[in-house]
């Protein structure tokens, strides 16, 4: 029988990928694609918690964060995009011309 | 998971009929592959028949005869209508036997899975539409919302043949195909909110039931919210005047031009599969489906009623596939930049604009099952037509200023 | 519900998720995340969510992915390979990983989750939720709103061309009539 431990860990691995790829991948694009499996995991602990008690909150709140990732994808690219335009790289090892 | 929301009217004639007949039920896993194959042979052969009947009209229209010297002697140059009747069927028949080309240095994966994503995804969409009264592969509770989230995974299908054919012209046509049908889903899915606000419900049966419930196709009161969809759905299958990804005078084929054989067929039958598609979701929400005013339902669909559903759902979406072949030898293309300025700035306010009136419509809707009488069909027509009337006579007032022709010059003057 | 089906969407997720974090080549890397996307999609089928399902699909699969592709295919340099990370940093951020995600396991294994463990409700019908987002989840509903009104008008601010790039059209210089 499926428990809502498996889902959890499902969600828990996923996650632990996404971060995975945000700590270590150097292109911007990549790091911006590993953010979204991250904010997948959460939202499938949102809606495995709102399928295991009768409440809505879970699947209401997945709902935002959809949107919200959404929107945090746009202007993620819009700023790589922007660096791209003016260094012609996004390397993220070599992005550090603020660094003192 | 709960399967209330997942309801197999098809599935569930195909049971009475096999415990009728062979005196047991059909195993679920046996059930969905036969209603498969059932649902791929029907739109591979309507594809042929349609891109027949393409061929045909647009040669009509261009005072021309179409495909005449195919088939037996005794069909050839007859009348026009009987001539080239196996031109598709050889047309297929040399695709199949056309080599396989995967260009050299292109990507061989996504090259290679970007026609089978997008047939799948226009037999996936399929699933849901309500041909006739207990006839739909699955009568999904978020019907609408499945066929629009599906079909918006085309996009990924022409990004994907586009930059692994390493091609710059596919390259381009690509991005300006899935660029343009990004941006026709928007005024679509606002067109088809307005009926969605009147019915009540998501799903394609429930639709039409709310339709026959109303008395009027949802046509009458969100006229507007139809021809947002209809210029919209033509966008989005890529269908001329939107054709520039596909124009051949543009881009040698736009983002197919790497392709040979069975995958460019894969990819033709996409675009009409995808025309039956979008016209198949226009009868349902706006023509009224299998419905027919006046027509009382019986309590156990039978097979005639079945079949008179479908010849009248049938019909209507053959109206509107017609439509679009005329519409096509109608307009002259329409530029990007035109093309996304319509899009987002055109439509996209009409849209909302019908929302409010469709919202209007679902208020009244709301008081009359409050007062428990009918909805009144005059009020109804009252709105749609009046709401018609203002739109135009709204839009007439952006006319363009006449030119003043008293100063162009004539010929003979000196200039 | 049974196992097999959640061990096979389980496996359609977390391969495609390695192959988003590991591969090499970025387009493989996107289509590997579609990929997961979808596999999450059918886990909120299992969950009775088909409208997040669809709503996964739509934006995730239809939208997110299309961005981060183009964002993709508009800074991709040919000529330069895609390189890793140094092999220090990748052994530790593995570390962290794994003892994170044990870390997490361990929480969720040995929580007393109450009643939880119960199967299948029916799911949220969607009449309740869409009253829900208009009594309840007003506030955050039109934060949305405002949200991605700030989203899109950011994002073409932060994108476009800076004054002196843009190319002029003929048009602009020379007035026409139409």
């Amino acid at each position: 029988m499926i428990t809502i431990f498996h889902y959890l860990s499902l969600a828990a691995i996923l996650f632990c990928i996404g971060l995975y790829g945000v700590l270590t991948r150097r292109n911007a694009v990549a790091v911006l694609m590993s953010l979204e499996l991250m904010f997948n995991a959460v939202n499938i602990n949102l809606v495995a918690f709102s399928h295991y008690r009768p409440e809505i909150t879970g699947i209401a709140f997945s709902l935002f964060v959809i949107a919200v990732a959404a929107c945090e994808a746009t202007v993620g690219v819009a700023l790589v995009l922007a660096v791209y335009r003016n260094q012609k790289d996004i390397d993220l090892e070599r992005a550090n011309k603020l660094r003192w | 998971m709960s399967d209330s929301w997942i309801y197999s009217p098809a599935g569930e004639y195909l049971n009475r009929l096999s415990e009728h007949h062979l005196g047991r039920e059909i195993p679920a896993l046996l059930l969905m592959v036969l209603m498969l194959v059932v649902m791929l042979v029907f739109l591979a052969v309507s594809a042929l028949f349609l891109i027949w009947l393409e061929r045909k009209i647009s040669a009509r229209i261009q005072n021309r005869m179409g495909p005449m010297l195919s088939g037996p002697a005794f069909l050839r140059n007859r009348s026009m209508w009987v001539g080239g009747a196996f031109q598709t069927a050889f047309d297929a028949i040399k695709l199949l036997l056309k080599e396989l080309i995967v260009p050299g240095r292109a990507d061989p994966v996504p090259f290679v899975l970007a026609p089978v994503l997008i047939f799948g995804v226009s037999v996936a969409a399929f699933l849901v539409i309500p041909w006739a009264p207990a006839l739909s592969v699955a009568d999904l509770n978020i019907g609408l919302l499945y066929v629009v989230s599906v079909s918006s995974l085309t996009v990924l299908s022409i990004i994907m043949a586009g930059w692994s054919s390493n091609n710059k012209y596919s390259l381009l046509g690509g991005l300006r195909s899935a660029a343009q049908m990004l941006s026709y889903e928007i005024p679509l899915l606002f067109a088809l909110m307005g009926p969605v606000l009147m019915a009540g419900t998501l799903s394609m049966q429930g639709i039409i039931e709310a339709q026959r419930e109303l008395g009027v196709w949802f046509l009458v009161p969100s006229f507007l919210g139809a021809v947002i969809y209809y210029v919209a759905a033509i966008a989005e299958v890529n269908r001329p005047p939107f054709d520039i990804p596909e124009a051949e005078s543009e881009l040698v084929a736009g983002y197919v031009s790497e392709y040979s054989g069975m995958m460019f067929a894969m990819f033709f039958l996409a675009e009409f599969s995808n025309m039956m598609l979008v016209s198949a979701i226009a009868t349902t929400v706006f023509l009224g489906g299998w419905a027919v005013p006046g027509f009382p339902l019986p309590e156990q669909p039978d097979l005639l009623y079945t079949l008179l559903g479908g010849a009248i759902f049938f019909l209507k979406m053959y109206a509107l596939i017609l439509l679009m072949m005329w519409i096509r030898w109608t307009f002259p293309r329409v530029r990007p930049d035109h093309l996304m300025n319509m899009g987002w700035k055109f439509l996209l306010p009409l849209a909302f604009v019908n929302l409010m009136i469709c919202a209007g419509v679902a208020i009244m809707q709301a008081e009359a099952r409050a007062a428990g009488e009918p909805v009144s069909r005059l009020a109804v027509w009252g709105i749609g037509v009046g709401a018609l009337l203002l739109i135009v006579g709204a839009l007439s007032l952006f006319r363009e200023a006449e030119r003043p022709y008293h100063l162009i010059p004539s010929p003979s003057e000196k200039v | 519900m049974s196992p097999l089906l959640f061990y096979t969407v389980a496996l359609v997720i977390i391969v495609p998720a390695l192959a988003v974090v590991l591969s090499e080549n970025l387009f493989h890397a996107g289509l590997s995340m579609i990929v997961s996307f979808l596999g999450i999609a059918a886990v909120y089928l299992m969950l009775s969510a088909p409208f997040v399902a669809a709503m996964q699909v739509l934006v995730y699969a239809g939208a997110i992915a299309v961005i981060l592709l183009f964002a993709f295919m508009l800074t991709h340099d040919i000529m330069q390979p895609q390189r890793q990370s140094a092999k220090f940093q990748q052994t530790a951020a593995g570390a962290v990983c794994l003892i994170l995600a044990g870390f997490m396991g361990r929480v969720a294994l040995s929580s007393n989750w109450g009643d939880l463990n119960r199967q299948a409700t029916e799911g949220v019908p969607l009449g309740v939720l869409g009253k829900s987002f208009l009594t309840d989840y007003l506030v955050p509903f039109e934060l949305i709103s405002l949200l991605l009104l700030m989203t899109l008008v950011g994002a073409i601010v932060i994108a476009r061309k800076e004054e002196k790039d843009r190319t002029v059209w003929p048009e602009d210089e020379v007035g026409t009539d139409s």
